[in-house]
């Protein structure tokens, strides 16, 4: 008789016996299982969230004593400017945009341009009569890869964005356009430094989602509806002077915040950079805020995980070295007839193993079942914890209770809608075949370690056992 | 030829004392041996040698002329002898069909019920059956494995006397009409008295007797 026919009447005329271990099996499998796609459902979430929020960093012209390209000119009776004769050139800029995982690089440079013309927006804060007609322009590399676009802050509504091989190209507000009885394609004028005139065309209108409220204290130039976005080589024009060359900074939007040393490194490695006269600002916080929760879940998921194989193990071990210590008999029988070990271990394993293919089958349904409520309550746990933990750092950073302006209205910073992460827990065959590998594996283990100390002993040891 | 000798066996379990010292002797097949002796003379542990169960601290115990060691233990209780115990040691989860059929090279179902149980009995599970068709169940598994040798311990030691009379009848029968070498270690007067050879062990060494009653 083959050891699977002997094993298959065990299992089937012990019925108690049979019973119990598919509960033990039954249940074990459910937290193994609710364990693993737990595990899934929080990679999963850490990543749709690492997507959603990206990360950043800032590459800037080093405005500190360190840098030897920096130069400080007097502006009369209006103060002094400070500039760099080393700025980020477009080449560098692309150099940057080939790095695999840069999802975006917002090079700009902002200065003032007197648009005499043009009938503006007015702000709440007075200013001197020479800047009432000045607005503030954004020389951009790509007007698609600004923040304020890809934030969804701005929207182009009408037209095309500004490329990095534009000249005298302009976006402006439609609110302004209007204003002015403007349109794409009209040329609108400004003057350089020299007094030279710049005529820039309009190749795009754009809407701000939202506009300053009338309590916000802004200057007519800061007013998001008379910013003009344009190219560099306009930018350039304008100035018309070695204060600018290039962008004085450009915020580097990637993929996946876990990636971003990586990238930091690969434009530290970009030749056509000297560090002398660049500095760069790494800035993760918003990821690492709305993802602590998701690690401490993960963390307690593998707590979690590793607790439940050690004690199913255990479990296991203990119940089944009482199942073979009381086998002892029908082991000694087995042997003494000439049946080798070997055959009687392979019968023992298949036992439980034809209980284990039922139980981890039906795994499947109570899994599913108790995995999401075990995930939310998880979350839930954690999620408190991080709202206590924030609360008691906004309470300590701001003891006064007043929380200073609001002037971030445009910074697209839109991490209050994803820092409470959702768990989507299901259970798929990956989980299912990991948890059959995973099952098997504990079950043979625990059959070795409960068969061995019966295993080893002579059949007339055994028989004297028996006896 | 003998199928089955013993060489100058000896066995100690704690290498002070040896239970059975430089023991000699040769079992032939058609045979019905009864192994006699106090108890802790030995016997059981002869009888666990000549069954693969263990092996001898000196001296070889030879099948057919060759040293059991040469093939392995598993190999010899599975192809040469067949064992049956005093408490019978049945697969209790086993019918007595699936128990004969263990080991069995052959149908089981006639050897069953020339033994004397009905096909109902042979089909319930064994733990319902009486001590005396639960032995012969027993000696079923061990005529059904082929093996040439019939080691028995005690087979009669839980029977009364009737039961114990048929038993021993059978198992005579399997020596004389199978061409069995049948090895029973007794306590039983009646069981010796049906032996056609009696091994006496004393002192650690065996003494072979013919039994004249035969």
């Amino acid at each position: 008789m083959s050891f699977l026919k002997r094993a298959w009447l065990y299992v089937t005329r012990k019925k108690g016996k049979s019973l119990l271990l598919f509960i033990i099996l039954l249940v074990m499998a459910t937290f193994v299982l609710t364990g693993l796609s737990l595990g899934k459902a929080s990679d999963n979430a850490q990543q749709e969230l690492r997507q959603s929020l990206g990360g950043e960093f800032l590459l800037s012209v080093d405005y500190s004593q360190n840098n030897p390209y920096l130069i400080t000119e007097s502006m009369g009776e209006t103060g002094t400017v400070m500039y760099s004769t080393k700025q980020i050139t477009p080449e560098i800029v692309q150099s940057i945009k080939e790095i695999p995982g840069v999802k975006y690089c917002d090079a700009n440079t902002e200065s003032l341009a007197v648009f005499a013309d043009m009938s503006l927006f007015a702000g709440n804060i007075p200013i001197d009569e020479e800047y009432s007609h000045s607005v503030k322009t954004r020389g951009v590399w790509r007007s698609d890869e600004s923040g304020l676009f890809t934030s969804g802050s701005l929207t182009l509504t009408a037209g095309r964005h500004i490329t990095e091989n534009d000249t005298n190209t302009a976006i402006i507000s439609r609110d302004l356009a209007e204003k002015n009885n403007l349109k794409v394609g009209d040329i609108i004028t400004t003057h350089s430094n020299d007094e030279t005139e710049v005529k820039i065309e309009i190749v795009g209108l754009f809407e701000p989602k939202a506009i300053e409220s009338f309590t916000d204290q802004v200057t007519t130039y800061d007013k998001i509806q008379n910013h003009i976005f344009i190219d560099l080589a306009t930018a350039i024009a304008i100035e018309n002077s070695s204060a600018v060359q290039g962008f004085f900074e450009a915020t580097i939007v990637v993929d996946d915040p876990q990636s971003m040393d990586a990238i930091i490194s690969a434009v530290k490695e970009i030749s056509l950079i000297d560090w002398d006269g660049f500095a760069i600002t790494a800035d993760n916080t918003a990821y690492d805020a709305a993802a602590s929760s998701l690690k401490q879940l993960s963390q307690l998921v593998s707590t979690f995980l590793i607790i439940i194989i050690a004690v199913s193990i255990v479990i296991l071990s203990l119940i089944l070295t009482m199942w073979a210590r009381g086998r002892i008999h029908e082991t000694g029988v087995l042997l003494s007839v000439g049946i080798r070990k070997t055959s009687v271990f392979g019968q023992y394993l298949t036992e439980v193993l034809i209980i284990a293919v039922l139980a981890f089958s039906l795994s499947f349904f109570s899994g599913n079942m108790i995995a999401g409520q075990v995930g939310n309550y998880f979350l839930g746990q954690q999620n408190n914890t991080s709202a206590e933990q924030s609360a008691d750092e906004v309470a300590a950073a701001d003891p006064g209770g007043a929380v200073a302006g609001d002037d971030n209205f445009l910074s697209g910073d839109t991490t209050d809608e994803n820092t409470t992460p959702e768990l989507n827990v299901v259970i798929s065959g990956t989980e299912m075949l990991q948890m059959f590998g995973l099952g098997i594996l504990i079950i043979t283990l625990s059959v070795g370690m409960a068969s061995v100390p019966v295993m080893r002993l002579k059949p007339r040891e055994i028989l004297s056992k028996m006896s | 030829m003998a199928i089955l000798e013993i060489k100058n066996v000896t066995y100690s379990y704690d290498k002070k004392r040896n239970v059975l010292n430089g023991m000699s002797g040769e079992l032939v097949s058609g045979k019905l041996y009864a192994i006699l002796g106090p108890s802790g003379s030995g016997k059981t542990t002869l009888l666990s040698l000549l069954g693969g169960l263990d092996v001898p601290t000196k001296g070889t115990v030879l099948f057919n002329g060759e040293d059991i060691l040469n093939k392995g233990l598993d190999y010899h209780r599975r192809h040469n002898v067949a064992l049956i115990f005093q408490s019978y040691n049945l697969i209790d989860y086993m019918t007595p069909l699936e128990n004969t059929r263990l080991t069995a090279r052959q149908e089981v179902l006639p050897i069953l019920t020339r033994l004397g149980l009905s096909k109902e009995e042979a089909k319930r599970n064994v733990l319902q059956l009486s001590g005396g068709q639960q032995q012969r169940v027993a000696i079923a598994r061990a005529l059904a494995s082929d093996a040439p040798i019939i080691l028995a311990d005690e087979p009669t030691g839980n029977l009364d006397e009737d039961t114990a009379t048929e038993i021993t009848a059978i198992l005579k029968e399997s020596a004389h009409q199978l061409n069995k070498c049948v090895i029973v270690v007794t306590h039983s007067n009646e069981v010796a008295k049906q032996a056609d050879v009696i091994l006496r062990i004393k002192r650690g060494n065996l003494q072979i007797s013919n039994n004249e009653r035969n």
